[in-house]
Parts: C-alpha cells; sequence; structure tokens
C-alpha cells in the first residue's frame, strides 16, 4: 500500500548546517500491520513519518502509495491526507477550536464533507477513542484532563478514517494510566484491522504493541522485521543506543533457572509461569 | 531540502565579520542607515552597494539568503516605487490618458527602491553575522550609560535577548503546528485573501497560546533561579575594541565620507 523506494532526505544541502537525515531508506507498509519505528532522537524517524503523507518531499527517491508516486504533482493532497493520517508529538498543542466537536470536525470539513457525514464522523472517533459522547462533546479541548486531550488529538485524525494512522510518541509526557489507556485505543484499532505505525523511544511499549520493528540510526534502516528478532540481537540493540525491554531481560534471567520458560511478550504470562513453578 | 531560514537569521561562521565586536557592528550598522538618508546621488548609493556586497562576501554568509532578505519588503518597495513613479509632479517624460510620468518621479523611485534595498542588506549583515545573545550584550552595553537617568537598561535588553531568542523557537513551532494542521488537511496556500486569513487562525490560536504558556514557564524557571527584575547583573562574555574593529569602523567611516565627497563634486 505505501511504499518508500531509495529515499534520501537531506537538510540544509550546500550548507555548513547539511545533515543527511535519512539515506537511501526502502521500505513497504501493508494493510493491517503493526509497525514500530524506533531510534535515538536525530535517527531520522519523524523525517520517514512526513514523508508517508508529502509533508516532506525526498531529494532522492520517491514515496508510493497503492502505486501511485504522491511527489509526482497531479495527486490530490486530500486524497492522501484522507489515507495517512498522522498524529504528531504533543497534539493537543494543536488544538484552537472553542469544542471538542469543532476540533475533531477540522479535518473532515477540511476533506469537504457534509454536516450529516461530519457529525458522523466525529461521533464515531469520539466512541473509538471510549469517550462518553454526550458527556464530552461541547466541552471545551482546553479544559481537559492530559490523557483525555491527547485521545481527543487521536480521535481528530481518526475522524477522517485513514487507512494508515501514524502515530509520533503518543503516550510522550503520560502517567501510567494516561498512557494504558492510549494503548488500550490503539489496541482497538488494529483489531479493525486499521494499518497503525508507532514512533516511540520506549521499547517495551514498542515490543508489546507491534508485530514488526523498523530501526534507524543516523538515517540508515538498520533492521527490519519482527520485534521479537530485534530485541533479541542484544549487539544490534546496543550499537543503536536502545535499550533491550524490561520482558526480555527479565526473561533472560530467568533462563538460567528455568530453561524452558516461554518466550512472551507479556509480563503476566512469565509471572504466572514463575508461579506455577514456585509453587511445585 | 533547505530548511526555512526566517529573514537574517544567525549564520554561524567564522569570518572577520562575525568575530567584530557587537557594539561596533551595531553602531556601524545604524550609523550607515541614518547616513543612507543623506545620500543624494547615484554615485553614493553605488559605492555602498559595493560596500554592502564586500561585507557579504567578508562575512561568508549565504549569498542568496542576502538577497532573499528582500523578500519581506518586496511589497513595499513596489508599493512605493509605483507611488513615486506616478504621483511625483515635474517634468513629464510618458503620457497616456491620465497616466502621467515625470522625470523627477523615476528619479525618486530609483533612489528609495535602492535605499530601501541597502536598508535591507545592512540589518542582514548585522542579524546573519550577530548572534542573538551578541545582539543583546551589545545593545546592553551601548544603552547602559542611560542608567544615569534611571533607565531599566538592563531589564530591556534582558526583554530583548529572551524576544530574539524565542524567534527561532516560534518558527520551529509555527513549523510544527502548520504540519500537524495540513496532516487534518488544512490548506494554508489557496483560496482568497479572506479563506487565507481564516485557514491561518487553526496556526495562530494554538502559537499564541504555547507562547503564553512558555512565557509563564520561563518566569516561574527564572524566578526558581533566582532572578529579580532590576538585580544587579555581571557580563559572562567581556567585550573589547581590537584592531579589526578599529578597521571596519574606519573604512565605514571612508566608504560613506567617500560616496559624499563625490556627490558634492557631481
Amino acid at each position: 500500500m505505501l511504499e518508500i523506494r531509495n529515499v534520501s532526505v537531506i537538510y540544509d544541502p550546500k550548507t555548513i548546517f547539511k545533515k543527511e537525515a535519512l539515506i537511501n531508506v526502502s521500505l513497504k507498509i501493508g494493510y493491517g500491520e503493526l509497525i514500530s519505528i524506533v531510534g535515538k532522537i536525530g535517527s531520522g524517524k519523524s523525517t520517514l513519518i512526513q514523508l508517508f503523507n508529502g509533508l516532506i518531499k525526498p531529494d532522492q527517491g520517491n514515496v508510493f502509495l497503492n502505486g501511485i508516486d504522491i511527489n509526482e504533482g497531479n495527486v490530490p493532497r486530500k486524497e492522501i491526507i484522507k489515507k495517512i493520517g498522522i498524529v504528531f508529538q504533543y497534539p493537543e498543542e494543536q488544538f484552537f477550536a472553542e469544542t471538542v466537536f469543532d476540533e475533531i470536525a477540522f479535518g473532515p470539513r477540511n476533506l469537504g464533507q457534509n454536516d450529516v457525514k461530519v457529525k458522523e464522523s466525529v461521533l464515531y472517533s469520539l466512541e473509538t477513542m471510549g469517550f462518553n459522547v454526550s458527556e464530552i462533546i461541547e466541552r471545551s479541548p482546553f479544559h481537559l484532563s492530559g490523557g483525555e486531550k491527547r485521545r481527543i488529538a487521536i480521535a481528530s485524525v481518526l475522524a477522517m478514517r485513514p487507512d494508515v494512522i501514524v502515530l509520533d510518541e503518543p503516550a510522550a509526557g503520560m502517567d501510567y494510566e494516561g498512557k494504558m489507556s492510549i494503548v488500550t485505543q490503539v489496541r482497538k484499532q488494529i483489531e479493525k484491522g486499521m494499518t497503525v505505525v508507532f514512533v516511540t523511544h520506549d521499547m517495551d511499549e514498542a515490543f508489546y504493541l507491534s508485530d514488526r520493528l523498523i530501526a534507524l540510526d543516523k538515517g540508515y534502516v538498520v533492521f527490519d522485521g519482527p520485534s521479537k528478532d530485534f530485541f533479541q540481537n542484544e549487539p544490534l540493540v546496543n550499537k543503536i543506543g536502545l535499550e533491550i525491554p524490561f520482558t526480555i531481560s527479565f526473561r533472560k534471567k530467568l533462563l538460567k533457572c528455568f530453561p524452558d520458560i516461554p518466550f512472551s511478550k507479556d509480563i503476566d504470562s512469565l509471572i504466572e509461569f514463575l508461579s506455577v513453578r514456585l509453587s511445585h | 531540502m533547505n530548511r526555512k531560514n526566517f529573514f537574517g537569521q544567525y549564520q554561524y561562521s567564522n569570518s572577520p565579520l562575525h568575530l567584530l565586536d557587537p557594539r561596533v557592528k551595531i553602531l556601524s550598522i545604524f550609523y550607515i542607515i541614518v547616513f543612507l538618508f543623506f545620500v543624494k546621488s547615484l554615485w553614493g548609493y553605488l559605492i555602498l552597494l559595493a560596500f554592502v556586497i564586500i561585507l557579504v562576501l567578508l562575512s561568508k554568509v549565504n549569498f542568496a539568503s542576502a538577497i532573499r532578505s528582500l523578500k519581506p519588503i518586496l511589497y513595499l518597495l513596489i508599493f512605493t516605487v509605483v507611488f513615486q513613479i506616478f504621483f511625483t509632479p515635474g517634468n513629464v517624460v510618458f503620457s497616456f490618458h491620465f497616466i502621467k510620468i515625470t522625470k523627477e518621479g523615476l528619479n525618486l523611485a530609483i533612489y528609495i527602491a535602492i535605499r530601501l534595498m541597502l536598508l535591507s542588506f545592512f540589518t542582514f549583515i548585522l542579524t546573519s553575522t550577530t548572534s542573538s545573545i551578541e545582539l543583546s550584550d551589545g545593545f546592553q552595553a551601548i544603552i547602559s550609560p542611560l542608567k544615569i537617568i534611571h533607565f531599566p537598561s538592563e531589564d530591556v535588553a534582558l526583554m530583548i535577548s529572551i524576544s530574539l531568542q524565542f524567534v527561532p523557537i516560534l518558527f520551529e513551532e509555527a513549523d510544527r503546528i502548520m504540519k500537524a494542521q495540513m496532516s487534518r488537511g488544512a490548506d494554508f496556500n489557496s483560496g482568497g485573501i479572506v479563506n487565507r486569513a481564516k485557514s491561518f487562525l487553526p496556526l495562530i490560536l494554538p502559537l499564541l497560546l504555547n507562547a503564553f504558556n512558555r512565557a509563564d514557564q520561563l518566569a516561574i524557571a527564572m524566578e526558581a533561579r533566582g532572578f529579580v527584575v532590576g538585580g544587579k547583573r555581571t557580563p559572562y562574555r567581556a567585550m573589547r575594541i581590537k584592531v579589526k574593529d578599529c578597521i571596519f569602523i574606519l573604512s565605514t567611516l571612508a566608504v560613506t565620507l567617500f560616496s559624499l565627497f563625490r556627490w558634492t563634486i557631481i
């Protein structure tokens, strides 16, 4: 569905500020995938996701959406935005409307939907994000809690019903409860068959949520495959300055005493295994 | 892909112009700008134009960015030139129905256009070779004698310094918000004037709100580190006038006087 082919992005070429943000990157993203993009600060994650919906144009290479080059000029921007939704970091800082309804309706209205369709989209996205619609719809988005604001921001992109939703650090700066609430709602989207792309610094989150992982380092894609394989390659994880998720390091320690401990993404199942063994 | 540079943004380099004392640069550029209004000959303007080109080359800043510095004043430039050409009375050199172009109008339009361009170039030289910290330090040193008349020079300098440092941050934030709103289908580039103005609301409102929030946080952070309005502060960087500063002052004086000298003989 989405293909990045031999893409390079260089910021400020021919100046002393020249920075190669992405170098010869190629990847494909299909329907219903759950992908995490990980890497240190400055590795090119944010640049990569901005290529997805044409917010930035590559200096070299092409970006294809359903086989069509989105930077060719004859592809309407709205068609791209309709298919690829991006929720940027701290999205609540982009609020401007008086009510939650108007904030969420901004996207559908820009896509040219009529009033009936707009209302339908707003209600759909609020319900999807687990809100009590009647309670929240007329409130000011500025007077909500941190977690609610973040969920409203995600809802405002979901209202455009994209095929792919890209979440840039969706739980950054949130407490555990807020984080888990976002994670739960995102999991629901995955169950509905939407393609979800996570950009995250939290390796536990990346491991727990995603099936496929793309790791970036200094503009290069250094890994693209199952997240389990990435985190089992400890030298690579360390080399690019990332951390091993707690579940994996915990299991690794247990392996010495319990060689038959199963591999699991879920810490609870490891604890359950341990409690059964110890009770014997 | 070029990241957007706003007008006169500081461009890092180790050029002789970058290393000049900020006080010298501020005062010299101010002197030239004032002087521009006294030059009345094309010859004088050409000398100043040559001088500014030499300064751009010496400063090693991007030459194209110097040309781009004219962009913000382009409409003002066009408006002024058109106004002078068509509304200055004098000897008519061309007429078509009610439109009359006079020799004096043409002369004035050319002079004003060159003057505005030079003004923009010299300001660009100052801001692109002087960091915001140097600018505020230099400005503070220049206005410090006003303390005698109880003028809060340090506070004013601090306000200027903070404002200047926040300019690039605000630009980055505007870019971030713009991209976020564009991802929700916002279109900032098409439609008539009214529609365009309306389309900027989702950009300006969050930008202002975030700026106020940031100002609040900054005030708290400064107070937490012991900042007191009117408190005595010492500078971290000591400024000294060196030989190169004297050379710059002398060449500025020479160029300006030379342009004036030729004007009197022609």
